[in-house]
């Protein structure tokens, strides 16, 4: 992407966003909540736009780009005044917020703002080093870039490529289809670290916390190992965390609003639609809203009527979720395909994925094996093992929400004060106790929020050694966290080594067969070469190569033949790797078994035509 | 009244739970761990930047020697492969077998005939030191990867006109030593390997072609980014063959930064069939939209240091050829490149046969 065009393209994103903030216009509401509105209003609508499409079979870029502009644009002249008085209203808000605090409440603003600009250039630097990433997530994101389209990907691993539902992958296709490049795939995450803070910041305003404590507070959750770590991978469980926060900030809105509504609405279907286990948050924001509504109703704030549009409102904003469902229900009988729903005992919906079969692929830690479900969090949470990792299942939250996170909520409920605190922490309870793998950071990642709430509290009502404590041992805590894990999931060694490569030729090498095999067809496939891949194979998202030249499609063994692909990579003795050794027109080119199991592969060429 | 004694209340207990907390959460053995990580990250953090005798980057090793037997194994994860003393330190080989799931610690304990101490002198360090401040735990090594750990000899050690080595490996977190299985070694009664011993083991370092390279990158300050990667450890068939002397396999990358450039070159994979009695020549042709050069010169050249002409070339060795891409062809993905090879005798070109690459005028159409 050529400079003038990346500005562009920056430029007509925070254009959106700001726009569509400018459109909330609730006058309770703070300019947070407001621009928090307008990041949730944007995410929503790249996705609803990419679904919409994706059914059309019209998922081209320039297409999307199109929309997107002359949305914008018609947006700007229906709105102009009031975008240019909120634009106003930020920047003049945004000062005063600074102005207004000390140079130590500054600190944690800084602080963060160092941990977004180095999560940025690792971004840039490293090639996408996530096992999950490049295992399915990305293929997910690739596949709908090559197809233009919504179709089931076939693919070996069905339920993880076919299956799990990918609001998360949508938004990141949308990074790299702008940029064209597999580069930035990790990217995705990025802004929802942001949203997640806002949000924090959002609600901790609607209880009453001052500017100056919540960034101290912030802190705790921004800087969680697991939570940090994930803003620069291709994952996409901290788009759930960020999006659910915001959620529950406008959950807390006790008004009942139409814009409220909308919001929760489009937060549940976002958040569901990114995975089949995310589920329980969106469960969540309608029953909160419910309650909400049901609150105003007895108040007799909202009328019959208004209550069946906003019914109406919810299904249109959060059909970028439930659609998902409605087309695994269509396709396979089963709308959580291919999880299986069993409720007490009597299985609902049919699908592989069951609860024995996950819970046996989860590597739980021995520590924790056996343990009733409320005993499993304390051991993860003290951190009996010191590497910080993207996807840690022994750790994640970091010293800061042990030591301070959890009495920091506890004071928070101590403290005499408003029902919002008990509506969050009662929230956060049913998760961990709901949650199937609770005990797996990455899965609740949200909660160090409500312990940054809690530590907030405690800044703005405690003694000033309190104060001092607190903020002494938040400096302390995320500097552990920061030099344990700014250079994961490489080294030092290895970002200075990608650094200094030409961008092209940065890539990803953590398994053997990345150096062999990939590297072959990499260095060698020419142009958008037919690749095709047999059972078993991982990382898949490597044979699309870094500039997504190459088509990939899982090839069944009766499809092998060079008018379907030009090469194949199979693992050895798969019913691929069978087929294409006895195919005549299918040639061995590398056979690279320095791996074990299915990354033990040959690598064929099919055909003789040349490939351009 | 009733409000502040309520938040006096919560406060003291937030501050007795932080203190609990914090307590607890220090004594982990896990902390230690991790105290040691951040100052290992800190020498590395301040060797990086410093640009003193210019920048040492050390590559992970090529899994050149992998068909080695291991001497012992630690647990799944990890083998011992080899040994040596070399200078003032003891050189000992690792493999990781699978990706491994912590970074080990290892011990060294020197012990001398008729003392009956457990050892004289002892050193203990994160395994995958390579150097004073140096190191690539075991976490961060690859499967099927060769790593050189280095450990300094005790200054008692040197002065010692005999003694015994003895390794093993312990996780700092918890303190367990792991049991070393072997056949070839021998393991004490305190769980220990002798190592470096016996007049069996053979001096592997120097054979290691791939510890020549990393003997030759602490010296010299061209820094390599990319190496190509040893193509001998995986089966390649023929993409290009030219009667039934020499065979194309593929093209690979090297890239190599001095302190000022980055160089990019193309590298082209070769074998030999038959001992060869000339020394072939190789045509390049880089083709990009309007622009072309061709380039030509002796088969073999090498990417850092001379050339292995083909009369050198032994037969079904694999071999490389490498070029620097030629300035304004950067974009390889854009770039056309043809090879043809050239007889110096007659002055004439070879005729290639494939079936899998375009062959037009003696020309082939390669790589990407």
């Amino acid at each position: 992407m050529k400079g003038i065009e990346f500005l562009g393209f920056i430029a007509l994103n925070i254009g959106l966003i700001l726009m569509l903030a400018s459109g909330f216009t609730k006058d309770r509401w703070f300019l947070s909540d407001r621009l928090l509105a307008g990041l949730v209003a944007w995410a929503w609508l790249i996705v609803a736009l990419e679904i919409s499409f994706g059914y059309l079979g019209l998922l081209y870029r320039e297409i999307l780009l199109s929309w997107l502009s002359i949305f914008g644009i018609v947006l700007f002249i229906l709105r102009y005044r009031s975008s240019i008085r909120f634009l106003r209203d930020l920047w003049r808000g945004a000062w005063k917020f600074w102005h207004d605090l000390s140079w130590l409440d500054r600190f944690p603003g800084l602080l963060m703002g160092i941990g977004g600009v180095w999560t940025t250039v690792l971004i840039v630097w490293l090639p996408t080093l996530d096992w999950d990433g490049q295992w399915y997530h990305l293929p997910k994101v690739f596949s709908r870039l090559q197809w233009r389209d919504l179709r089931p990907i076939p693919g070996y691993w069905p339920y993880f490529i076919t299956g799990l539902m990918e609001t998360g992958e949508l938004l990141i296709l949308w990074l790299v289809m702008a940029f064209r490049h597999a580069w930035v795939s990790d990217g995705g995450s990025w802004l929802f670290w942001w949203v997640g803070i806002l949000a924090i910041y959002a609600i901790g305003r609607k209880a009453k916390l001052s500017s100056r404590v919540l960034g101290w507070g912030a802190l705790i959750w921004a800087f969680a190992p697991v939570v940090w770590l994930q803003a620069r991978t291709a994952h996409v469980d901290l788009i759930v965390a960020g999006l659910f926060l915001a959620g529950l900030n406008f959950a807390l809105d006790c008004s009942g609003s139409r814009q409220a509504s909308a919001l929760i609405a489009m937060v549940a279907g976002l958040v569901g639609g990114i995975k089949q286990g995310a589920m329980i948050y969106s469960i969540i924001l309608a029953l909160l809203w419910m309650g909400g509504m049901v609150a105003q109703r007895r108040h007799k704030v909202i009328e019959r009527q208004s209550l069946s549009g906003m019914i109406g409102l919810w299904l249109l904003f959060s059909a970028p979720g439930w659609i998902q469902y409605l087309d695994r229900w269509i396709r396979y009988g089963n709308p959580l395909w291919p999880v299986e729903l069993t409720i007490g005992g009597r299985v609902i919906f049919q699908g592989p994925l069951t609860l024995a079969w996950q819970e046996g692929n989860m590597h739980t830690p021995t520590l924790i094996r056996g343990l009733p479900k409320w005993l499993q969090w304390w051991p993860i949470w003290l951190e009996l093992d010191n590497r910080y990792f993207y996807a840690s299942s022994a750790n994640g939250f970091g010293p800061q929400w042990w030591i301070l996170g959890l009495p920091g909520i506890v004071f928070w409920l101590l403290r005499p004060g408003q029902s919002q605190r008990l509506v969050l922490v009662g929230v956060s309870l049913l998760i961990l106790l709901l949650s199937p793998w609770s005990w797996h950071t990455r899965y609740v990642m949200f909660l160090p929020a409500i312990g940054s709430l809690g530590v907030a509290e405690a800044l703005s009502y405690g003694r000033l050694c309190t104060k001092i404590l607190i903020r002494v041992l938040i400096l302390v805590s995320v500097g552990y966290v920061i030099a344990l894990s700014m250079d994961s999931p490489a080294w030092l060694g290895e970002i200075r080594r990608q650094a200094l490569l030409p961008p092209e030729w940065r890539r990803a090498t953590f398994v053997g067969a990345m150096e062999g095999a990939f590297r072959w067809l990499d260095q060698n496939a020419r142009g958008s070469a037919r690749v095709g891949y047999g059972d078993g194979l991982g990382l898949i998202g490597m044979l699309w190569g870094e500039d997504l030249r190459h088509q990939v499609a899982y090839v069944k063994a009766q499809e092998v033949s060079p008018q379907v692909i030009d090469f194949l990579v199979a693992p050895v003795d798969s019913s691929q790797d069978q087929a294409a050794a006895h195919h005549p027109q299918c040639v061995q080119i590398v056979e690279d078994l320095r791996e074990i199991g299915s990354l033990s592969v040959h690598l064929y060429r099919c055909g003789i035509r040349r490939i351009r | 009244m009733k409000r502040i004694s309520q938040t006096t209340l919560a406060e003291l207990i937030f501050l007795i739970l932080v203190l609990i907390m914090g307590y607890i959460y220090i004594r982990e053995p896990a902390r230690k761990a991790s105290w040691e990580q951040i100052q290992w990250k800190w020498r590395v953090l301040r060797q990086m930047l410093s640009l003193e005798g210019g920048v040492h980057w050390v590559p992970p090793l090529d899994p050149k020697a992998f068909p080695w037997p291991p001497l012992a194994r630690f647990g799944d994860e990890l083998e011992l492969i080899g040994c040596d003393r070399l200078g003032g330190n003891l050189v000992t080989l690792w493999r990781a077998r699978v990706p491994v799931s912590r970074d080990y610690t290892l011990y060294v304990h020197f012990t001398k005939p008729g003392d009956s101490r457990s050892f004289f002198a002892q050193a203990d360090h994160l395994l995958g030191r390579f150097g004073e401040g140096k190191f690539r735990p075991t976490t961060q090594w690859q499967p099927g990867e060769i790593v050189v750990d280095l450990t300094p000899l005790p200054a008692e050690v040197e002065r010692e006109p005999s003694f015994s080595t003895h390794v093993g490996l312990w996780v700092p977190e918890t303190g367990f030593r792991l049991q070393p299985q072997t056949e070839q070694l021998t393991v004490d009664q305190y769980g220990r390997l002798e190592i470096c011993s016996s007049s069996a083991i053979p001096k592997m370092l120097d054979a290691n072609a791939q510890w020549s390279l990393f003997k030759e990158m602490a010296r010299d300050p061209q820094m390599i980014l990319v190496a190509p990667f040893d193509w001998s450890t995986v089966k390649l068939n023929a993409l290009a063959r030219w009667e039934d002397r020499l065979e194309f396999l593929g093209c690979d990358v090297a890239i190599t930064r001095n302190q000022k450039e980055v160089y990019v070159w193309q590298v082209t994979i070769w074998r030999a069939l038959i001992p060869l009695d000339r020394d072939f020549l190789i045509n390049l042709w880089f083709v990009q939209q309007s622009k072309e050069i061709m380039l030509e010169h002796l088969l073999g050249q090498q990417f850092l240091d001379g050339v292995h002409p083909t009369h050198t070339w032994k037969p079904n060795q694999i071999m490389l050829d490498a070029v620097p891409v030629p300035s304004g062809f950067a974009d390889l993905s854009k770039v056309e490149i043809r090879l043809r090879i050239k007889d110096p005798q007659n002055e004439r070109f070879l005729t290639p046969n494939s079936e899998l690459l375009s062959v037009q005028g003696g020309w082939l159409t390669i790589c990407r």
